[in-house]
This record gives structure tokens, sequence and C-alpha cells, in this order.
């Protein structure tokens, strides 16, 4: 007997559902957009290193990469853990490269600039 | 419906009817380790090289770099410049210092009439193309993606595709190398010309390149056309295409026979595009048909290219710093190789025929590009015009196996490898595929007999007995 008769057609729908989930997610309200384009952190030293290492990706939202203050973009990675935030920076992932292409950065500088970039906007706003 | 749910629901009718569970890859292959946390390790952004430096440092200005190169304390210690980390290959690890160009970008310079520009070696080719064009200056080629530093996709004479346009190493006009030592060295066919046609294409063993001119063209407009075809019919048109259009390159995507082709030509359109299939995307889709249809390569042919020739051709006009590249979100690993023009058609098909008999895991498209011969010392493409064919394994999978198969066959048309891409080959080898292979070792070993700049894999190539203390 093969064994797809003895599959559930619950498995066939989860793997669709999986597939189709793969196209969810909100897009940024065109504040949020406006947030990252224009804010960058108080520090001057973060801000010089937020200015040519992240801001390229993280302000202009046209890769994958979350917006600074898109909070429900950053909700799901927060949830992660920082220090796993951190070794993804160090690691590089999806298309961002190794150190988020801050060579020179410690460990404490990229979780200033992860807690800069994933503040929500409507909080700085507010 | 969308195309992409066009493919998922045909693969997910084709596991309602056919599925056996056990013929399906069963989960992720291993994840590359967790890094530690102090001191934080170096990866390239595959995963494949990994390195624990001593230091990590980007000096904001020459003095600085200078600083660090004539430190005593660091006499000892090996530096290697690193970029963005998209080589795939060992040119970066080291236990020593790690050299970042970052704070060193911009175009510094520019000669309207000669239409060169004077570049700092740590910007990224995403940071050129609007300074470039402020200036009426574009540059005559790109490669398709634009994250890397100037400085390391030049020393690895990383290319676009266009027969009649060099790899980004052949419109450097000139250079500025900080050496060992830290002296200043402004080099071109004209000044230190020995050194010029070293470090055109340098692996960052030479010093560390702090500036480049590149000669550039007027800004452009192109036409980007993408078009899905059969395999036969992208092979039969391939070099007539080539040569008739300004950029041309196709993608096959294994266990389809269907491709699809690239081509773009200059036009004075209107800024426009169709919808545009995300690569991200479609990487993602080709993922999902092989962990479910692996097992059965005729139903994954069917499938798949029953879904490839549903697509639509996709226009897009653009400037042209605009229309060369695209984000790369899904990692991998990946070995190419150039080959002389008359070799790549019998290679390619070669390669089909294995990977299509062999390795059914497989899912990441090949690509074939266009290249025009230059004259650096240690370009891949010196003296020969080449076709550049790349393979591809997800970066959490074993490359090892299918390149380990694919590499004799390149080899064994006349391949040279990308520089900063994956390959096994040794110092001989690359001896006997280089003319000027003596003649950069000789220039490396007067700009820095100690090897401060060599690095393991770099010592194994270029150091002969007694060099390095």
């Amino acid at each position: 007997m093969r064994l797809h008769q003895h599959l559930p057609r619950a498995v066939v729908a989860t793997i669709t559902i999986g597939l189709a989930a793969c196209n969810g997610g909100h897009s940024p309200s065109a504040a949020i957009q406006a947030h990252a384009a224009n804010s960058s952190p108080a520090s001057p030293e973060l801000a010089a290193v937020y200015q040519r290492s992240c801001q390229t990706c993280h302000a202009r939202g046209t890769s994958d990469a979350p917006l600074t203050g898109h909070g429900e973009a950053w909700q799901p990675r927060l949830a992660k853990g920082m220090e796993t935030l951190v070794d993804n920076v160090v690691s590089g992932i999806g298309g961002m490269p190794p150190y988020g292409l801050c060579m020179d950065c410690n460990a404490e500088q990229f979780r200033q600039l992860i807690r800069f970039m994933a503040t929500p906007a409507e909080a700085e706003d507010h | 419906m969308q195309r992409r749910h066009f493919l998922q629901l045909l693969v997910s009718t084709a596991i309602a009817s056919h599925l056996t569970g056990a013929n399906a890859r069963e989960g992720a292959l291993p994840a590359a380790g967790e890094p530690s946390q102090s001191p934080l390790p170096w990866r390239n952004w595959s995963g494949s090289q990994t390195c624990l430096p001593e230091n990590r440092v980007a000096p904001a200005n020459i003095d600085e770099l200078r600083h660090l190169l004539q430190n005593s304390e660091h006499a000892g210690t090996t530096i290697r410049p690193v970029g963005s980390g998209h080589s795939f290959s060992a040119l970066v690890p080291t236990d020593g210092i790690l050299v970042s160009l970052a704070r060193m970008i911009g175009v510094l310079s520019h000669d309207d009439q000669q239409c060169q520009a004077r570049i700092a070696a740590g910007t990224l080719l995403g940071q050129v193309g609007r300074p470039l064009d402020a200036i009426n200056q574009a540059l005559f080629n790109m490669p398709d993606i634009d994250q890397q530093a100037l400085g390391g996709l030049l020393a690895t004479a990383t290319h676009g595709t266009g027969a009649r346009l060099m790899s980004l190493s052949g419109y450097v006009e000139a250079l500025t190398l900080m050496t060992a030592g830290g002296e200043l060295l402004e080099c071109s066919r004209q000044q230190h010309p020995e050194i010029f046609h070293a470090a055109r294409v340098g692996l960052g063993c030479l010093g560390i390149v702090t500036d480049v001119t590149l000669q550039n063209t007027r800004p452009y407009r192109l036409r980007k056309t993408t078009e899905w075809l059969p395999l036969d019919d992208i092979l039969d048109a391939a070099d007539a295409r080539a040569d008739q259009h300004r950029n041309y390159e196709f993608y096959y995507i294994p266990f389809s026979g269907m491709g699809f082709t690239s081509q773009h030509d200059l036009t004075d359109e209107p800024v426009s595009a169709t919808t545009q299939l995300d690569q991200n995307d479609g990487a993602r889709d080709l993922q999902r048909a092989r962990d479910y249809l692996a097992w059965s390569p005729r139903l994954r042919r069917l499938i798949l290219g029953g879904y490839i020739r549903s697509l639509d051709k996709e226009v897009k006009v653009a400037a042209s710093w605009q229309n060369y590249t695209s984000d790369r979100n899904v990692r991998f690993n990946e070995m190419e190789y150039h080959l002389p023009r008359e070799n790549w058609q019998a290679a390619f098909r070669e390669i089909v025929s294995v990977v299509e008999a062999q390795f059914p895991e497989v899912f990441f498209p090949f690509e074939v590009r266009f290249v025009k011969a230059d004259d650096a010392w240690l370009s891949p493409f010196y003296q020969r015009d080449s076709v550049s064919i790349a393979v591809h394994r997800f970066f959490e999978e074993d490359y090892q196996p299918m390149f380990a198969a694919l590499e004799p066959i390149l080899l064994r048309h006349g391949g040279r490898p990308h520089w900063g891409k994956l390959n096994t080959l040794k110092s001989g080898d690359f001896r006997a595929l280089y003319p000027r292979w003596q003649d950069f070792l000789e220039v490396r070993r007067s700009l820095d007999p100690g090897g401060r700049f060599l690095n393991p894999y770099l010592a194994s190539l270029f150091e002969t007995a007694g060099e390095k203390t």
C-alpha cells in the first residue's frame, strides 16, 4: 500500500497554507516609511554607524530588511531574543551581509542599533 | 490568480495525487553553528568561510590606515582587507586583523573630459550609481548584486554580462595602493605599471587598495527584457543573442527543461516596468518543488515546465545603475568558472546531464554570462573572451558533492575559476592557467616579502619555500 493513501488531506492543506502564508504581512504605512527615511540615532557615534551601515536597507524598504520604526515587522524578530538578533547580524541573514556591513562594531553597538531600529515609530511620534 | 500561486497549486495537486512522504526530503540539512559572543567571529555571506580575528578595524582615513600598518604592535600579525563578505572562497579568513574600508567611501574626484572618476575602495557598488549620475557618468557594466565593496569586487575580477564588456577590473585606469610598510603608491599604465597590472585583480595580497579611478561612460538607460524559453531554444540562440544585445545572460532551471534569458539594450524609452517576478520568491518556490517532487523527476519536469510556460515576458526600462541588480535574500554557495567562448556549450550540456542524472536535490538555477577579455594579470578573462558558468547550492546544504562532480568538467573545457567563488585549485593549477602568474608572484614578493597580507589560503597559492618567516 502506498504511503500517500495514509496521508490525511490535512497534510496537503497544511502544506498549501504554509506556502500561501509566505505572502502574508502588512506593508508599513506612509508614516512609518517617512519615519524610516528621516530618523537616525541620537548619539552621533551611533548615528554615523547607522548611516553608513544600516540606513541603505533599513530606511528605504526595497529589500526584505525590516524598516526602522516598523514595530510590526520587528516584533517577531525581537521575540527571538536580542542575542539571537546580534548573532544574525554577525553572521548575516537573508540579504544582509556579515556584521550588517559594520565590520568594526562590537556586540553592544549592534544591540543599540537593533533597539533603535525596532522602536516603533508610533511610540516616538507620541 | 498570481503565477506563484499557480505553481503552489500545481505542487499541492501533485502531492495530493502522488505524495509519498518517504520520498520527500526529510527536513532541512544542518544549519551553520551558532556564533560565539566574544570575541565576535567573522563569516562570509553564505557561511562557508569563518574565522575568529584578533581584531576588526575600520580606519576613517588614509592616516589611520597607515598608522595601523606601521604600528609595531601588529608587525607579526596577518592583515586581511574585507569588504561585504560576498566571496565564497577563503580570501578573507584570518586570526589576525580584518581591515574594512567601510568608512572610506564616495566619489573623491572626477575628470569630466575623460569621463573618469576616482572612487574610494570602501564604497559599495550600490552607492556608486547615483553620485556618478550626478557628475554625468555611469559604470559601463554591473554584476547582478550591488552589495559588494568596490575594493573587494575589483580584487576578485567580479563581472556582469556582455560579450563586448569587460569585468569591472578591466575599467580600472589607476589605483592607489598602500603597501605593507604604509607607503602610498599611485599606479597606472604609466606609473608602476607592473604593480598596476598585478593589483587590478590583486586578491588583497599586494597591499590595500584605497581608491580606484574608473573609466566610465555617459549615463544611459537600459531596456531589460526577461523571457522564459525551453533550454534547447536558449542554447541554440545564445551565442548570437550574446553578440546582438548589449548585455545577455540566461539561467537554466534544473529539472524543468526551461530557463529564462535576460537581455539589456540601450533605449530612450520612458522609465517603466511590467510586473516583475521576485527572484527570491522564485528560488523558494523551486526549493519547495524540489522538496515535494524530487522523488519523481518526470513529474517535477512536468509541473515546473508547465508553470514556467505560464510566465509572461518581463520588461523594465530604467537608468543603467537601477536596472542591473536585484536583491539576493536567499543565500547560497557558488562555484563559477570562466571558459573560452568556443567551449561553453559542450561544458554546459554536460553539466546539465550530470546534475539531472545524479543530483535530484539541486534546485538553484545555473547561470551563464558572457565577458570580454581584459589584460589584468590575474583576471580570469586575461586575453580571453569568456563565458561564465555558475552553479549554486542552497547555503544550508552540502555543496561539495555536486561541485566535485562538476569542477572536472569545467576544467576539462579550459575554465578558470572566479577568484571569489569556490574551487579546489592549488598553486600549480593556477600557474598553468595564468601566463603572468610568475610575474604576479614577483610583484607580490617585492611589495610584501614578509607575507603580511597572506592568510593560509593565499600563502598556499603564493608562497615559495622560505619566503615567509
